[in-house]
């Protein structure tokens, strides 16, 4: 029922591990040498989704599968792009402030959207009645 | 008063099942069929459907439950993975509720055509 | 998990070394004459150093792997370059040769720091800003 739901939760997953890597960069922006990343999309999958199995938790205490996964909805990327300054660092305010602001729309936009597809359901699944 | 009660859904056999939990649904014995054994549900049947709705709703708001019991606790930061699924469970409960309905009026129409 | 309170976490700790930095700023301005320091000597300017720092929620280490890291003050380093050397010679803390070394504070150097650690810190607000909004329309999911 719910299969046009998942892929837009991957991409809010992605939005908020992306929002976090660029909140790092600003406030890393007076760091010596540091050099600011992101975060690109990777097709949905991965190991597991490649093997076509989810990790089975034999034991309530197990952790679950993904739970210490670095990004599992996104490559980590350094962007270099805004040049360096004279401590070494290549954080650009400018750029990164542009970065959350675009990304934190894509958020929203995509909750809506997601929001939007549960109203849909929810008036199907109360058989029309709303 | 569990979610599944509180919708009308009946709870056949509580003592069977942990709360929360529905216990398993008898056969409906209509008119015209053969009084079939507890377990042999007929697949293409009606009470397939319901059957299936209510445990897919069962399994969902236990889900619900378990990710807002976590969220509350700490335990995880995941606000719209918690606020999907109990989004989901609200859903899947709608929809089991009105599948149960419809079959109840269509048993009810058929039970009414026997006269 | 890297999720809206990691977030706001990562933007205090940049919030935080701005504010160190800041302090530091305010303390050169008002030390801009002070020729002699408990350890004798002149003032003598401070700096930050920032370093980055691995997250660690629930006792778990994230190495930088996921791209993200917390800003941390490691320590605050007086800067070793020489002062201004003016000729005083009625100064008590003249030297030999009638000399006063002043404290190695430039004021526009610090104005220019002042500003710009002020703008570090309003983009951490902005940062904090936004994932709130994304906090608040994700409880909008299903409402």
């Amino acid at each position: 029922m719910f299969s046009a739901v998942d892929p837009l939760r991957a991409a809010l997953d992605y939005h908020l591990d992306r929002q976090n890597v660029l909140a790092s960069n600003v406030a890393h922006v007076d760091t010596p040498g540091y050099k600011p990343n992101d975060l690109e999309r990777v097709e949905q999958g991965g190991f597991t989704a490649a093997l076509g199995v989810a990790m089975q938790r034999t034991n309530e205490r197990h952790l679950v599968a993904g739970a210490l996964d670095a990004t599992p909805n996104g490559r980590v990327f350094q962007d270099l792009s805004a040049g360096v300054g004279n401590d070494g660092n290549y954080v650009s305010l400018d750029r990164e402030a542009a970065k959350l602001a675009a990304n934190q729309l894509r958020y929203d936009t995509v909750s809506a959207i997601v929001s939007a597809e549960l109203k849909q359901l929810s008036f199907a699944a109360s058989d029309a009645k709303g | 008063m569990s979610p599944l009660e509180a919708a009308g859904l009946p709870l056949y056999a509580p003592h069977l099942g942990r709360e929360g939990e529905l216990a398993p649904v008898p056969d409906v014995v209509g008119p015209g069929k053969a009084a079939p054994g507890v377990g042999n549900v007929d697949p293409t049947g009606f009470e397939a459907l319901v059957k299936d709705a209510v445990v897919k709703a069962n399994d969902q708001v236990n889900r619900a439950d378990h990710a807002s019991r976590e969220f509350a606790a700490g335990r995880v930061d995941d606000i719209h993975g918690t606020m999907l699924e109990l989004s989901k469970a609200d859903i899947e409960l709608r929809f089991a509720g009105n599948v149960r309905n419809k079959v109840i009026d269509a048993f009810y129409e058929l039970w009414r055509m026997q006269i | 998990m890297l999720g809206v309170f990691s977030a706001l976490e990562i933007s205090a700790s940049g919030l935080g070394a701005e504010r160190v930095r800041m302090n530091t700023i305010a303390s050169n301005l008002a030390n801009v004459h002070t020729t002699r320091t408990a350890e004798g000597g002149p003032y003598k300017r401070l700096d930050p150093v920032f370093e980055a720092q691995g997250l660690a929620p629930g006792g778990e280490l994230y190495s930088g792997e996921n791209g993200v890291s917390l800003v941390n003050v490691s320590r605050i380093q007086a800067d070793a370059r020489p002062g201004t050397l003016v000729f005083e010679p009625g100064n008590p803390d003249a030297n030999a040769q009638g000399y006063v070394e002043y404290p190695n504070v430039n004021a526009v150097e610090e104005m220019v720091n002042m500003i710009t650690a002020s703008r570090a810190y309003e983009a951490g607000v902005t940062s904090i800003e936004s994932v709130k909004q994304m906090a608040h329309s994700a409880l909008q999911i299903g409402r």
